[in-house]
């Protein structure tokens, strides 16, 4: 009996660690993928700046 | 450009580091939640740290938040584009932290009630501020206009806040499964152990952090994309 209700509180407790496990990797991933997001527009914005100056002076035609 | 854009890389060391010392605390320095036990098994136990993740992401939504509204009602007096950039970076990184709440708040309530989801007040004023919010940032994508987009945005930013007050409160108006406040309670007072306590601040420390750089890059990002409307223009 006893036996049975500490296997029971270590499977709980286990189960509850694996949520535990995933919030915590959750939490990471969406961090990691905004500040990528942030860097790769920035990334963009400044490879458009650098196309914008280095286009050539229109000419009339 | 004002010269050239400072590297990510020293902003997320200083964020691991910060985070790092932050995991020890909570999982080998503050104690494992046990005051009810139920069939031989803590009650809550090992899941119950999710808080240290849960409740700061929380405070950052209000804190993000209301700086939209700052930075909105700034705007609609001032016209001045620099209050419309930190409104709008503002509800984008608000955006990813109430995510991150109601994610992490449905990976507690799966082992503490025994389901992802409840449509209980204060869930479901905190899933109404995240769609508040995602509608703000859908809007500021499809607005062709930007001075009338912005003027739009402005004022679904101050009118959002509403929801601000009522996700807090909800706990104490009407009773509904989440626990109540703990650190901030007006009747009682704080109720966590020490060590607790000052895991949690620190955490909430360490997130304003990350807010205030996540803040900071995404504001510079506006600024920049101005920048390029402005000599695409040229």
């Amino acid at each position: 009996m006893l036996i049975a209700i500490a296997r029971t509180a270590a499977e709980i407790e286990q189960s509850k660690l694996i949520y535990l496990g995933v919030g915590f990797a959750i939490f990471w991933i969406v961090l990691a993928i905004y500040l990528f997001s942030i860097a790769r527009r920035q990334r963009d914005l400044e490879d458009r700046v650098e196309q914008l100056q280095n286009k050539p002076p229109s000419t009339p035609v | 450009m004002n010269g050239k854009p400072a590297s990510l890389r020293p902003i997320v060391s200083l964020v691991s580091i910060g985070m790092l010392v932050g995991l020890v605390a909570i999982f080998a320095w503050v104690p494992t939640d046990c005051g009810i036990t139920i069939k031989g098994a803590c009650f809550q136990g090992s899941i119950q740290r999710m808080f240290y993740i849960h409740v700061p992401s929380a405070w950052i939504s209000y804190l993000a938040f209301t700086v939209v509204l700052i930075g909105s009602l700034a705007y609609l007096a001032s016209h001045s584009q620099k209050w419309d950039h930190i409104a709008h970076a503002s509800a984008e990184v608000g955006v990813v932290f109430t995510g991150i709440t109601l994610v992490t708040g449905m990976i507690w309530g799966k082992p503490v009630w025994g389901a992802f989801w409840r449509w209980e007040p204060r869930l479901t004023t905190t899933l109404v501020l995240f769609l508040i919010y995602v509608g703000y940032l859908t809007f500021r994508t499809m607005a062709t206009d930007p001075q009338r987009g912005a003027r739009i945005a402005a004022v679904i930013g101050t009118v959002g806040f509403i929801d601000v007050p009522l996700v807090h409160f909800s706990v104490q108006w009407y009773r509904g499964q989440h626990p109540l406040p703990v650190v901030v309670n007006p009747k009682d007072g704080a109720q966590l152990p020490t060590e607790m306590l000052i895991t949690l601040l620190y955490m909430v420390a360490l997130f304003s952090l990350i807010y205030a750089v996540l803040l900071a890059l995404r504001v510079r990002l506006g600024r920049q994309r101005l920048e390029v409307e402005t000599l695409e223009t040229a």
